[in-house]
Formats: C-alpha cells, structure tokens, sequence
C-alpha cells in the first residue's frame, strides 16, 4: 500500500506538471494570438477619405472611357507614403462616369477593349461599357467611384473594395 | 515495389535536407533582408548587383524551395503507392501535414521580395481566398493585417515565414522523424553519400542559375499580369473553367481535396485502385499545367530587373527621345531634320570618347545647350541610368572591331 500511494503521488505530480505545463504555453500563446486577431480589424485608410485631382473636366472626351492616374499623400498604419491610383473615367453631358480599375474578383488591374467595355487579364472577366460583367468569375459590375466637380475640376475618392464578394464592401478610402 | 520504396527514401531524405538547407540559407538571408514595403526590393536588389554570397544564398533558397515542393510530392506519392499511408496512417497524417506547412511557406515567402511578381501574385492570390464563402474574407483579413494591403502586411508574412511555419514544421518534422531515428532500421551510409550529392547539386544549381527578382513592386501598374507559380498552374487553370462559382475553386476544391488527403488511409483501395488513382491526379495536373502554359504562350515573358529596365528605357527612348535623336541615335529624328537641331551623333565613337556617364546623366536631367530638354521631372534617376545603358548597347560602335 506504502508503495502504491507512492506511484499515485507520482502520477499525480506528473498530471499536475503536465497541466501547468499546457497552462503556460496557452498563456503564452494567448497575447501574441489576440495581437494578431485585434490588428487585423484596424481600418486600412483614414476615416474622411481622400480626394484626388483629375484634372479639368471640361477636357474629358464625351462618351469615352479614359485612364486616369493620381497620387494622394496618406497615412498607412505608421507609414507615410504616396499612393498611386489609376481610374476610368467618361464625361456623359454635365456628369460623369468614374470607375475603379481593380477588378472585382481578385483585384488585377482591368484594361479597357475597343468595344467601348472592359477586360480582366488574369481570369478573363469581362466588363460591357457600364461596368456590368459579361462573363468570367467577377461577382459583381466595376466599382464605381464618388465624384464631384470644384472649380471646373474633376475630384474623385480614392476608395477601395473588398475583391471576391458580391456585395461591395468599401475596405479603404 | 523495390523501386517504390527507393523513391520514397531518395525523396523522403532529399526533403529532410532541403528542409535542413532551407532553413541555414534563410537565416542567412535574414541578416541582409528588410521586411519593410520601402526596403524590401531594395535590400534584396542590393544584394544580387553585388553578387557574392548574398546572391547565391537567395538563389539557393529559391531553388531548394520548388525543389522541395518536388520532392516531397514524390515522397507522398511513393508513400501511397506502396500503400505505406494505410500500414501507418499518423505517419502519413504528419507528413500530409508537413507538406501542407511547406506550402504555407511558399506562400507567405512568396510576397517577401516585393517585387511586381510577389506584390500581384499575392493581391490575387488572396483576392482567390476572399471568394470563398463566410471564411475567406475573415482568413485574408488576418494574413493581410487588414481589410487591404498595408503597411503591417509584409511583416506578418515575414513573421509567419520565418518563425511561425518554419518552427510548427520543425515540431512535425521532428516527430515524424522519431521513429526513423530510434529503429535505426534504415542503413545510413548510402543516403547520406545521396544527400551530399543533392547538396552539391543544389549548390552548382543556385552558383549557375540567379533567382529571378523583376521590377520593383509598382500598385499603379495597370500592364502587369500576374501568373502563380509553376505548382498552382493547375488550380489557377481549373479556376478558367468554374467561372460561374469561383469558390468551387476557393472553397469546394480545397477542402475536397484535404479531405481526401486525410481519409485516404480509410479507403480500401488496392494496389490497381492506389496506382488508378495516382496516375489520374498526375495526369490532370500535367494536363492543366500545359494547358495554362499554352494558353499564356503570347504573354510577354516576366524580365528580370536588369533586363526590364533596359526594356523600359527603349520605351522611355521612343516617348522622349526619337523625335530628336532618331531611330539610329544618329541625331536625325524628325524633329531635328524639320528644325536644324544641332543633335548629337550616338553612334559615332567620337561621342563616347569625349562624353562620360556623369555628363550625359546631367544632360538628361537637366537639359542642355538651347535645344536638349530636362527629363528630370519625367525621369527617375534609375531610369536615366537605364537610358544611357540602353544608347550605349544599342547605338556605341564597337572600339576596334
Ligand atoms: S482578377 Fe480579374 S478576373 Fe480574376
């Protein structure tokens, strides 16, 4: 009996051992851990958005998509940089037609066609001339993007949208 | 079934190793890489126009990194063919497992040299796993660090890929090397002259062979097309084919596919059904590999940094400089035949004995005399470089030839 209460002691302290042992790794898991979940969930740009200069309206051609590239100043996480943008764009009367050029499945950059529509290199999406997918894996039409007219100049929001969902979801912007 | 068991240790130990000289050649990389989006290319750049071990050391790890994907896949396959995975299935769990890890490597150090390749092919790669229904959002968020691509980005892959994954796949390797080790059942002497073979390969392979690294990552690109890499050929081509519901390949495909990986222990298949299997997943994946290769055969092909700089300096050189200076460097562009211009001769020997880089690198940037304009607004530095690289490889006359 000596000896077997022993044994059980033994096994008993060994458990114990291997409870603390399981219990300290967790502990020291469980900070980086959260530290990876909560960092993901920081917003990517600023809250206010940012608004990029594209020039003179009135220059625009009438009916026609044209690329045109920005550069707006940003802050990303600690980082200070200059952001560089490429959209399309098409003057319709008084108002306008302002496209993201990232494409909506995986976030490639679309090329405009000649007939006036868009297409996808990567996975051979293709976009009609409003933006809305003809075919290929894009769950949804071209993102539009928001404008406005200052001083005779074409203003847009650099924004950006979640690729690969049906449902636009603004991620940055 | 000799030959099988062959096969599984020749590629079983070829694996262990470059395991092993993956991860030597990665803590040395470690010492001259930055994983900061500013400073990523450009330390890595750094290194290979230095040449010397810096460069070899990343080709190597290139290199090793498709030679382990190799190796291991054949591993695998032998391993199944002899119907070992069914006799001992935890081994063949780990080694699933482990091979699973290896890819997660692959991805996560994909990104690391920041350059077009790496910053296209992961945008894609994990706008792919954003399709997936409920889970892809949320999983792409937490290799991203975000809802896009930021700053925090490329420390997390570099976290992951240089401590997180390698240290899981250590454990896994170790473990499933436990049994190996304590039989002492394997006579060593053979595989270990095998294993110094494939390291001396692998050294005269990553000496002959530079990794490539192209331009630097550029997010305004709109001419870049991004492909995978050689052993996601097959998926990217499967994707072209379930257009209508992307997420067969994100989701479906994917875990069908672990799913079988994991349950092929329980299946009762014979050596017929083991061999029948093989051979049809072999197959598909040559078929779909080709497939993709001969539907991109009129992309243009990906030019390392050196090359694509100088080709993107003939394309600076038609925008700015044909006008004046011609097609030939003659100085007789139309421009200067409608006008007189007083224009420089490119192809006379005469202009490179009496003009040095330094000079025309100045005259590029800043103009010169009444008729040269400035390019230093247009131009980058590393262009203009490029562009004086490219005048004097297409046009300076052989000296005494
Ligand atoms: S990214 Fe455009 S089709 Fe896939």
């Amino acid at each position: 009996m000596h000896l077997g209460d022993r044994t059980m002691t033994r096994r008993r302290f060994l458990e114990l051992w291997q409870t603390l042992l399981a219990a300290l790794a967790g502990a020291a898991a469980l900070p980086p851990a959260l530290f990876w979940w909560r960092s993901a969930r920081l917003p990517a740009g600023p809250e206010e958005g940012t608004w990029a200069d594209l020039g003179r309206a009135r220059r625009l051609k009438e009916g026609q998509w044209v690329a045109r590239s920005f550069a707006v100043e940003r802050r990303d996480r600690w980082r200070q940089e200059t952001l560089r943008e490429v959209v399309y764009v098409r003057r319709r009367g008084e108002g306008f037609d302002v496209v993201s050029s990232l494409c909506p499945h995986a976030g490639c950059r679309v090329r405009p066609r000649d007939d006036g529509g868009f297409v996808c290199p990567c996975h051979r999406s293709a976009f009609d001339g409003d933006g809305r997918p003809l075919e290929g894996p894009s769950p949804r039409p071209l993102d539009p993007l928001p404008w406005k007219v200052e001083k005779g100049r074409l203003v847009v929001r650099h924004q950006r949208f979640r690729s690969g969902v049906a449902e636009r979801q603004v991620v940055e912007g | 079934m000799k030959i099988l068991a062959a096969v599984e240790g020749a590629a079983g130990v070829l694996s262990v190793l470059f395991f092993a000289l993956l991860v030597a050649s990665g803590w040395g990389l470690m010492a001259g890489y930055v994983p900061s989006a500013a400073e990523a290319f450009d330390s890595l750049l750094y290194w290979r126009q230095a040449g010397g071990w810096g460069a070899f050391l990343r080709s190597l790890h290139v290199h090793l990194a498709s030679g382990l994907v190799l190796a291991g896949f054949l591993h695998l396959l032998a391993r199944f063919l002899r119907g070992a995975h069914a006799a001992r299935p935890r081994g063949w769990w780990l080694a699933a497992s482990l091979y699973l890890l290896i890819l997660g490597l692959c991805f996560t150090g994909f990104l690391l040299p920041m350059d077009q390749k790496a910053y296209w092919g992961t945008i894609v790669r994990l706008g792919i796993i954003e399709t997936a229904p409920l889970v892809g959002p949320p999983a792409a968020d937490l290799l991203r660090g975000g809802p896009a691509l930021n700053a925090a980005t490329l420390p997390r892959f570099y976290a992951l890929h240089a401590a997180v994954l390698p240290a899981a796949a250590g454990l896994l390797l170790a473990w499933l090397l436990r049994p190996v080790l304590r039989t002492g059942r394997q006579r060593w002497l053979p595989w270990l002259g095998f294993a110094l073979a494939g390291t001396v390969a692998a050294y005269l392979l990553a000496a002959a062979v530079p990794a490539p690294l192209e331009l630097p990552a550029d997010p305004a690109d709109s001419d870049y097309v991004a492909r995978p890499e050689w052993y996601f050929l097959w998926l990217f081509q499967f994707g072209k084919y379930v257009t209508a519901v992307p997420w067969v390949e994100s989701l479906i495909l994917p875990v069908a596919g672990l799913g079988l990986l994991f349950a092929l222990p329980y299946l009762p298949l014979r050596r017929r059904g083991r061999a029948l299997l093989a051979t049809t997943w072999c197959a598909a994946w040559l078929l779909l590999t080709a497939l993709a290769l001969y539907e991109d055969r009129d992309l243009p092909p990906k030019l390392d940094y050196e090359r694509a700089i100088v080709a993107r300096a003939a394309d600076h050189y038609q925008e700015h400089c044909y006008d004046c200076h011609g097609l030939n460097g003659h100085g007789d562009g139309p421009q200067s035949r409608a006008f007189d211009l007083e224009v420089p001769d490119f192809a006379a020997a005469a202009f490179w004995r009496e003009h040095d880089r330094d000079e025309m690198r100045a005259a590029i940037r800043d103009g010169k005399g009444e008729d040269m304009p400035a390019f230093g607004d247009k131009l980058e530095p590393v262009a203009i470089d490029a562009l004086i690289t490219f005048l004097e490889t297409s046009f300076r006359p052989q000296e005494g030839g």
